[in-house]
């Protein structure tokens, strides 16, 4: 990475991008953004800035000159796309890094994210709020439960102010103050919120949603270090199945054969069914959350069933996401473990999965992918 | 590290009120205890405005203070607050039921739109009370669910039905959706005889049918009926056996489905196929009655497809049920369908006597109406075997019967039917007359106005008057000539010629009858029309 010191000409104020202290120094990519120390660039870019770098340019160089009024009107949309899109993809980055754990480099994501939303909407606008929630998450993740608690009631206070703010994000809000107890020690407050957060989801999703597996997971993981183990145990079980027949649901319809038309005549053009997609952040969010069931039921010593249940739902993911060799590796333990009632249903599904994993080429073209 | 630097300020406008209330620090403030009254009288200081709002602080003062959840608690609807209440004890599957039901009922209201007569009832969720009982029994059960004892999960999901069985109309399919999950629950119970099983299964299609998917009822009970095999001391709540019970509601159903049937004409075979189910299941066990019933209705299917003998042979059976039940009006109806179907055998003795019975069983009873019935139809079958005193005799009952009743439809078929007997009892007398051996006349004249009957009546009398004087004169003359030229002819010729004149008197007579019986069928018709009517 290349770096230029910068000798800061009279009358212009460079400023760091994370810090807002005085910048040294600039990326030499994009020549649009500074930084007080190495360090600090070393973040951003981890974080957010090898993503977004060559877009920058477009956003901060500085305006050209520009004739007609149309001319600059036209600018002017095309930048407000531009923000609106880099909301998006900051956004999405910072959600999927605090999935995979990744704290320290969400913040400068949902900086960004944060910084863009402002300049696009406004200093109140329920807008904000997503990027409020990553960084009271980061913060809850880094331990800063103090920073926390002051961005989650920044984005408590917005939300209050808008009545009509969505389901969606009073679900994430909820779900992150909830977070934020438990992360305290706060057990029952902690689960008021997650249920406020169920709640809210269901209304804007149903409760069998994958966006609505996030409360019922972290109510789980509550009840879990609450001890109350029966509980804990079904919610696992409930999250599990959302997200077992949701997999199951892309499987079929990426292995669907279709349908050979018999004999002379028009062909009837079906419709492609529409296969549902993860983004990235639902994504880290599935193999973060599976992934964490999967290693509590192989320390609880689960039955053979709900091991080859969440093994399945596992191996499942991994092909979806085309991760095959895990995906391999995890069919061994599901198909070990529904050798204990082979007549099951399951136990069908998983040894046919098993065999389209055994030609990995086929089962590549088969499920769509580029070889 | 530097990510406590990372961190940065959060920008904040000047003016607008971002910084969130501190509503920490207020609760932890000891709130003063409540001594003073409120003073209504005020101090002539300060404008209105003050004194005003010093009042409202003063009575702001007297509330307590809340809270953060407890705000939330007056925020939210009751519903909200339910699911709350619901989710913070981890019943993720109670919540789901709730809610789901809830989301559906709209999702039903919207889809019937505001002019349809759902838009105007009650939401599920403006009822407290139902969704309080709901919750209460559904974290209950899934309590139980946890333990494992699916037995209780069962009587919870069961108590939740009937609860909602009770409480209106509208609720079926709430009940409906419980019964369903009694029996899913019933499916996890590992170690028990099936019983549980069994009644979940009668739950579920008694309730499939009454909202009327028969078919789906049908299955349900076959399995029920399945299950209560071999099980004679499995008794429900009202003494009876459950496979009594199971025979009972299978002869129902197929009796439902098969009148359905019935209904379109090629589905005749299927028709009496469930008759025939229903019959055998009332056979083994739904009592005498119902046994009665289903043979009845069996009976009459077959005479319908006219296979008389099997219809008799169930039709006895119905017989034998009401004379043990003391059913005097089923009584009457088999005796009456006995008839029918022995008349259209050919027996038309039996018929009679069963007829008579009939009457008999009606009169006992003093059902006027059913003893009316009967007399005309032992009429009809008088009439037809051409005993017209006896005809006339019932005929004549059944119309002052039917005038005792007022009835106007009976009472105009009555007093056809009586005439048309009348008219037909007459025959007998007119035939004598026209059969006289003495009056030759009638019968030749009657000849010769047949001979030479024309469209126009009127003109065909005048004719008729011209000829039989022309013909009388010259009857008279030939036989003035003929006594005079063969006075000594054998008087076993004119015989003879009497004779062949009494074989066409005879078949004229029996034309006659033959045009009388077209009337009377023609009476018939017009009465089979009043009937309709």
């Amino acid at each position: 990475m290349a770096l230029n010191p910068l000798a800061n000409p009279k009358g212009v104020k460079r400023l760091c991008e994370l810090c807002q202290k005085p910048a040294f120094i600039e990326c030499l990519d994009c020549r649009v953004t500074y930084y007080c120390t190495k360090e600090h660039q070393g973040i951003d870019y981890r974080g957010i800035h090898k993503k977004i770098c060559s877009l920058l340019i477009h956003l901060r160089a500085p305006a050209p000159f520009l004739n007609s009024g149309e001319d600059r009107q036209n600018r002017k949309d095309e930048m407000l796309l531009r923000q609106k899109q880099m909301i998006d993809l900051t956004r999405t980055t910072g959600q999927k890094l605090l999935f995979e754990g990744k704290h320290e480099q969400a913040v400068p994501a949902a900086m960004q994210a944060l910084k863009f939303a402002i300049d696009v909407y406004g200093l109140s606008s329920i807008e904000l709020v997503p990027s409020y929630l990553i960084l009271g998450e980061a913060s809850i993740g880094l331990g800063h439960l103090s920073h926390a608690e002051e961005y989650l009631s920044q984005a408590q206070w917005t939300v209050l102010k808008t009545p009509e703010c969505s389901h969606d994000i009073q679900s994430r809000l909820h779900r992150n103050v909830g977070l934020l107890y438990a992360a305290k020690g706060d057990y029952p407050e902690s689960l008021n919120q997650l249920g406020n957060d169920i709640y809210h989801s269901s209304e804007a999703f149903g409760t069998d949603d994958i966006r609505t597996s996030g409360g019922y997971f972290h109510m789980a993981n509550v009840f879990f270090r609450l001890n109350k183990m029966k509980t804990a145990d079904s919610l696992y079980k409930k999250v599990t199945t959302i997200w077992f027949t949701f997999l199951e649901r892309i499987i079929n319809v990426r292995t669907r054969t279709p349908v050979v038309p018999k004999g002379v005549g028009p062909v009837a053009e079906e419709p492609p069914m529409k296969e549902e997609v993860l983004d990235e952040a639902q994504e880290a969010e599935a193999i973060q959350v599976l992934n964490a069931i999967y290693d509590m039921r192989e320390q609880q010593r689960a039955t053979a069933q709900v091991m080859a249940k969440i093994a399945y739902a596992v191996t499942m993911l991994y092909t979806v996401l085309h991760d095959f060799s895990r995906a391999n590796s995890f069919i061994y333990t599901a198909v070990k473990a529904s050798k204990a009632n082979p007549e099951d249903e399951l136990s069908k599904k998983i040894a046919e999965l098993a065999r389209m994993l055994q030609t990995p080429y086929t089962s590549g073209i088969a499920m769509g992918m580029k070889i | 590290m530097a990510s406590v630097g990372v961190l940065p300020p959060i920008k904040k406008e000047r003016l607008a009120p971002d910084h969130p209330p501190k509503t920490s620090s207020i609760g932890n403030e000891v709130m003063p205890p409540i001594t003073q009254t409120v003073q209504l009288s005020f101090s002539k200081k300060g404008t209105h405005e003050e004194r005003v709002r010093r009042r409202l602080k003063k009575l702001r003062q007297q509330l307590p203070l809340l809270a953060k959840v407890e705000t939330y608690r007056i925020q939210n609807t009751f519903k909200h607050n339910l699911c709350l209440d619901i989710l913070q004890g981890g019943y993720h599957e109670s919540f789901s039921q709730i809610f789901n039901l809830m989301q559906l009922q709209q999702l039903v209201r919207l889809q019937a739109g505001p002019e349809s007569v759902l838009w105007t009832k009650k939401l599920l969720h403006d009822e407290p009370e139902k969704l309080t009982v709901m919750k209460e029994w559904l974290t209950r059960a899934e309590d139980m669910e946890l333990e494992e004892d699916f037995e209780s999960v069962y009587q919870c999901y069961h108590e939740l039905a009937k609860y909602f069985q009770t409480t209106c109309n509208e609720d079926k399919w709430i009940s409906d959706t419980f019964f369903d999950l009694a029996l899913d629950a019933t499916a996890k119970l590992k170690d028990s005889d099936g019983r549980l099983m069994a009644e979940a299964h009668c739950n579920v299609d008694l309730h499939s049918r009454k909202i009327g998917s028969y078919l789906e009822a049908t299955d349900h009970f076959e399995v029920f009926y399945q299950l209560t095999e071999d099980k004679p001391e499995w008794v429900g709540d009202t003494g009876d056996t459950l496979r009594t019970e199971a025979c009972r509601q299978l002869c129902l159903i197929y009796s439902v489905t098969a009148t359905k049937l019935g209904t379109n004409p090629h589905q005749r075979d299927q028709h009496l196929e469930y008759l025939q189910k229903a019959y055998d299941m009332a056979n083994e066990g739904g009592g005498v009655h119902l046994e009665g019933v289903a043979s009845y209705k069996l009976g009459l299917a077959y005479e319908k497809s006219r296979e008389s003998e099997a219809a008799f042979k169930y039709l006895t059976v119905y017989k034998d049920a009401c004379m043990i039940t003391n059913d005097d009006k089923g009584l009457g109806k088999a005796y009456q369908a006995m008839a029918k179907s022995l008349q259209s055998l050919g027996k038309e003795d039996e018929s009679i006597k069963h007829l008579e019975m009939f009457a008999e069983v009606s009169e006992q009873s003093h059902d006027d109406r059913a003893l009316s019935e009967a007399c005309s139809s032992l009429g009809e079958v008088f009439n037809s075997l051409g005993e017209y005193d006896q005809a006339v005799d019932n005929f004549t009952k059944a119309y002052n019967i039917s005038r005792a009743l007022n009835d106007d439809a009976t009472i105009s078929v009555a007093r056809m039917l009586y005439g048309i007997a009348t008219a037909h009892k007459m025959t007998s007398v007119y035939m004598r007359h026209i059969d006289c051996v003495e009056e030759k006349g009638f019968m030749g004249r009657l000849m010769e106005w047949k001979d030479a009957r024309t469209e126009e009546i009127a003109n065909s009398c005048i004719e008729c008057e011209k000829v039989e004087y022309e013909a009388d004169k010259v009857t008279d003359a030939q036989i003035r000539q003929q006594s005079r030229e063969r006075q000594d002819t054998d008087t076993k010729e004119a015989e003879a010629e009497e004779a062949n004149e009494d074989d066409k008197g005879s078949k004229d007579a029996e034309d006659s009858t033959e045009s009388e019986e077209d009337a009377s069928k023609d009476v018939e018709e017009s009465k089979g029309a009043t009937e309709d009517n």
